[in-house]
């Protein structure tokens, strides 16, 4: 037994008080006068032992009060054992990441955890538990050991990448909510990759965690670590994709390495792995259909686990869209600079197809991606309306300002102010830079966009309204406006693409920037070619009832019609091919891959899930021992203490009432005899 | 002290309470005691309207033959009886449960009989006793005897234990002449032994008036929950129950009064018990009608 805070047992010395009230000031109880007792007798009725036994219990009980007082501010507690009696929990936890398909490691984590449930006492509560991509739960807690058995036996293995802190704050949760100890055993290969923050490990305090562990965490493993490739093909010859191969606990090795596209072979090569290293591949080159298609780079087998020697991708193949370059034909530089890019820029889902500003009045915008309006000294007239109808349904411009755009005083469609040109002087400042650049917005992703240009001229717009400044130049006129023009956008660069107002095409950032302005005009998704299991796709927006349906590696609906009439999200439950589809969109293939943090089978050393082992236990007593089943927690029992005083309390008030009362009569009897002596 | 004893309404009261005690020749206002010499007193006292059965030698014709209405022309008595005074000044005589206790009460009566005494002239005496006699004031009917006699009352306090054979047989030997003995008292005694003591004062032509003074918690005592009573003059202590006082101890305090009363009776004597919380008055109205009844 101790104290949270032994000072206040000081107030012990108030008992001093009803000692003092009760023995040194006591009321002496005196005989009641009267004239003869020659006609009474005794009887053994005791009216004096009455009142005797009525002033020790008051005594008792204010000395009591006094007590239990004290010891309620002192907040004593007791050392309780958490003692792994009958009334406990126990929790088998069986690991099924993807890891565990490495041997037969999942069967033994299934046998290891039956023969704990078959050994517990008869009538003790268990519960069975999956470990994966969450903690999930297989059986509610239960003595039926049949019930038990079928939920061990239906674990099957998982793609799932688990997290032991996970487990910790689960069972956390689930010991303060079933109030008594927990006998966790943890059925597991103990992957070091997956308890990567020991402190979030912290297990409860009525815990008891028995690890079985049911792999040796030192075999050798090799696997495609990733693949990089593109998720959209417009040319196939020109695609570039590379791989990574790993060797975990490996020593240097020839594996062959295959690229698959529809499950048909198309190239294949060897590499030399390094001990414990790692190895780039790069493929040129997809052969394949128009369409979604589903590729798989793969290694050759004979390491411990096989399930992760091939990696899958998917990609469309489709037709480039094409976009309207509306120019001056005497201003050819810029057309020239902007199909360069979209070139460099690798397999570009677009294709540049070029008017000139006076013939751009035949032109349909719908029937393009997007419109580039490149410094246009005019635009005609049905084409410019045809233009702001085209964006005010959705469609996509881009405008760069340059001499020309002088003639106007407002830049068409965006309906923005121009007000001058801004050249930079070669006596004060030879030129312009960007100064502030949106980093979140989709063009300029990264804030180093425009680093390193020089611009010698920008036209100076007045930005009002609903339009955006995404970057702005040194003296802080704008650079780069978009401007929502109905459910459609105009983007607006205050410069050219050639060389003459600036030098950004000659820079290596103008590749990517008008990579990302097309793809962001253009609607173009980058989206990646595979995603890790467990990873949440967006099935619809909010407040949207559009239909949507998943089908999975099987080709079959993985949702019921419930789940696809009102599921947001779905979550990849395990490795293959997901084909999401959408009304009035075209289908979405997601190659699904396990973590390949799960590759590397090294294990827990001993002392670390030892040290886990006593995270819910006290210093103290973990320093004892760090194996021992019976541990103890400190217990207050102040709610108790206070339930008893607050008995006393009334009892002393009962007692005291009693007592004080017949006493005050005597009293009375006794001032009456008083008064008359002194009338006498 | 005179004036604490003889309390001007008690003796306004007494004094225009009964024509008895005042037309009676002997004994102090007729009702007192009995003249043996049956003299009359030339002192006129008043007048009252005639009754049918009053005496006609008492009419004043005079008046009569003036206002043709007869009224008795009374005067007070004058004797040469002897009253002597027995007051018990005992421990027990200091009980009170209200404001006046029974030494207190016993001292306003016995200064009223000696003050009724002395307005027809009796010779008075008064012995103050406990175990044995405390004080003693020869009777006589000399002018300031009557002021001896409260002084000497007034000196009574609380003394000891009760024991009514010494001072009686003291009494007897004291008392030459007859006359008439009032013994005042709580009488926490056997009742034999109380009359076997006054046998000898009631043979020699006494006449003996017992005044049985007692508190009212004494006849009905009213005890709350069990109690310790003391013995004010043995200081033995006794632990009581409320059960034994109402029901035993009422049985044992009455047959007590029943037994004195009969044993006084038999052997001639006048008994009267008087409460300490009743009137003085009305306790001596009590007697005197009794004692006229019996005249």
């Amino acid at each position: 037994m101790g104290f949270f805070a032994p000072w206040f047992l000081a107030g012990l010395l108030g008992i001093g008080l009803p000692i003092w009230l009760h023995l040194l000031r006591r009321h002496k109880t005196e005989p009641k006068p009267f004239a003869s007792l020659m006609f009474f007798e005794k009887r053994t009725q005791s009216s004096v032992k009455h009142r005797r036994l009525l002033y020790r219990l008051l005594m008792a009980f204010r000395l009591l009060m006094i007590l239990l007082l004290a010891l309620l501010f002192a907040e004593p507690y007791f050392r309780r054992p958490v003692a792994s009696s009958g009334n406990k929990l126990v929790v088998g936890v069986v690991d099924h990441t993807f890891s565990m398909r490495s041997g037969n490691a999942l069967g033994r984590a299934k046998s290891e955890i039956q023969s704990v449930l078959s050994k517990r006492a008869a009538g003790e509560e268990a519960q069975v538990l999956a470990l994966g991509n969450t903690v999930e739960i297989i059986s509610q807690p239960t003595s039926d050991p049949e019930a038990l058995r079928v939920a061990v036996e239906g674990l099957t293995a998982g793609d799932g990448r688990a997290s032991y802190g996970d487990l910790a704050r689960y069972l956390r949760t689930l010991a303060s909510s079933v109030k008594k100890p927990l006998e966790v055993h943890l059925a597991s290969d103990f992957q070091k990759s997956e308890a990567q923050v020991f402190a979030d490990l912290q297990l409860p305090e009525t815990a008891t965690l028995v690890p079985h562990r049911v792999s040796s965490g030192k075999s050798p493993n090799w696997a495609v670590e990733t693949v990089s490739a593109p998720g959209s093909v417009t040319d196939p010859k020109r695609v570039r994709l590379a791989a990574t191969v790993r060797g975990y606990e490996t020593g240097a090795a020839k594996k062959i390495v295959m690229l698959a596209v529809n499950g048909k072979v198309v190239q294949t090569k060897t590499v030399e792995i390094p001990p414990n290293g790692r190895t780039r591949v790069e493929f040129v080159g997809l052969d394949a259909s128009f369409g979604l298609n589903r590729g798989t780079v793969s290694i050759d087998g004979g390491d411990a686990l096989e399930a992760d020697n091939h990696f899958n991708f998917g990609f469309e193949r489709s037709e480039p869209r094409k976009i309207l370059f509306v120019h001056d034909p005497r201003q050819a530089r810029a057309l020239t600079y902007y199909r360069a890019a979209l070139d460099a820029a690798g397999d570009s889902p677009f294709a540049a197809e070029a008017v000139p500003c006076d013939q751009a009045a035949g032109q349909t915008p719908s029937k393009f991606a997007f419109v580039i309006i490149a410094d246009c000294p005019g635009l005609p007239g049905p084409f410019e309306q045809a233009l702001t109808d085209y964006t005010k349904q959705g469609g996509s411009v881009m405008m760069t300002l340059g001499p020309s755009a002088l003639s106007h005083d407002k830049v068409p469609v965006a309906n923005i102010a121009i007000e001058a040109s801004r050249y930079a002087g070669r006596e004060s400042e030879r030129f312009l830079a960007a100064a502030k650049v949106d980093g979140g917005h989709p063009v300029t992703r990264t804030a180093d966009a425009f680093e390193g240009i020089r611009f010698y001229q920008a036209v100076k717009v007045k930005v009002e309204g609903a339009s955006k400044v995404i970057a702005r130049l040194s003296d802080g006129s704008p650079l780069l406006i978009e401007t929502p023009v109905g459910e459609g956008r105009v983007l607006t660069f205050t410069s050219t693409l050639d060389n003459l107002a600036n030098d950004f095409p000659l820079h290596s950032n103008f590749v990517p920037f008008i990579e990302r302005t097309a793809n962001y005009l253009g609607g173009a998704v980058d989206r990646p070619s595979s995603a890790l299991v467990g990873s949440v796709v967006e099935l619809r927006p909010a407040k949207s009832s559009a239909a949507v349906e998943v089908y999975g590696p099987d080709s079959k609906p993985v949702m019921s019609l419930a789940q696809a009439a009102a599921a947001r999200t779905y979550a990849f439950p395990g490795e293959g091919f997901f084909e999401i589809k959408r009304v009035g969109s075209k289908p979405e293939l997601y190659a699904v891959n396990p973590d390949r943090r799960e590759s590397d089978l090294e294990a827990l050393p001993q002392e670390t899930i030892d040290l886990w082992k006593n995270t819910g236990m006290s210093a103290a007593s973990a320093a004892d021992s760090s194996d021992q089943a019976e541990r103890e927690r400190s217990w207050s029992p102040w709610r108790w203490v206070l339930f008893v005083l607050i008995l006393i309390v009334i009892a002393e008030r009962l007692i005291g009432h009693r007592y004080l009362g017949e006493v005050n009569g005597e009293s009375e009897n006794s001032l009456e005899s008083r008064s008359s002596k002194e009338v006498a | 002290m005179i004036q604490r004893f003889l309390n001007p309404e008690v003796l306004a009261s007494i004094s225009s309470l009964d024509l008895v005690a005042k037309t009676v020749v002997e004994g102090f206002i007729s009702g007192l005691h009995r003249s043996p010499d049956f003299g009359f007193s030339q002192e006129f006292a008043e007048y009252r309207p005639y009754n049918p059965g009053d005496d006609l030698r008492h009419v004043d014709w005079n008046v009569y033959a003036r206002s043709e209405k007869m009224y008795l022309k009374r005067y007070k008595g004058e004797t040469n009886t002897l009253v002597t005074l027995l007051l018990d000044q005992s421990a027990s005589m200091k009980y009170g449960s209200h404001f006046t206790h029974k030494l207190d009460y016993s001292r306003y009566l016995a200064a009223s009989l000696a003050y009724l005494a002395s307005t027809q002239r009796d010779a008075i005496g008064l012995v103050v006793f406990d175990d044995d006699v405390r004080e003693y004031v020869h009777p006589s009917g000399k002018q300031g005897q009557l002021h001896r006699v409260l002084h000497a009352i007034g000196n009574a306090s609380s003394g000891v234990r009760t024991d009514f054979g010494k001072p009686f047989v003291h009494c007897a030997q004291f008392l030459s002449r007859r006359g008439l003995v009032v013994v005042i008292s709580d009488f926490y005694e056997d009742p034999q032994k109380i009359i076997e003591g006054l046998a000898p004062l009631a043979s020699r032509g006494n006449e003996v008036a017992l005044f049985h003074i007692l508190d009212p918690e004494e006849i009905a005592p009213k005890l709350g929950d069990a109690s310790l009573l003391i013995d004010m003059e043995t200081q033995e202590t006794l632990e009581v129950t409320p059960e034994y006082a109402c029901e035993e101890y009422l049985i044992k305090i009455n047959s007590h009064i029943a037994t004195l009363k009969a044993k006084a009776q038999s052997a001639n004597m006048d008994y009267c018990l008087m409460s300490t919380n009743k009137p003085l008055d009305a306790g001596l109205r009590e007697y005197l009608a009794m004692r006229k009844g019996r005249l």
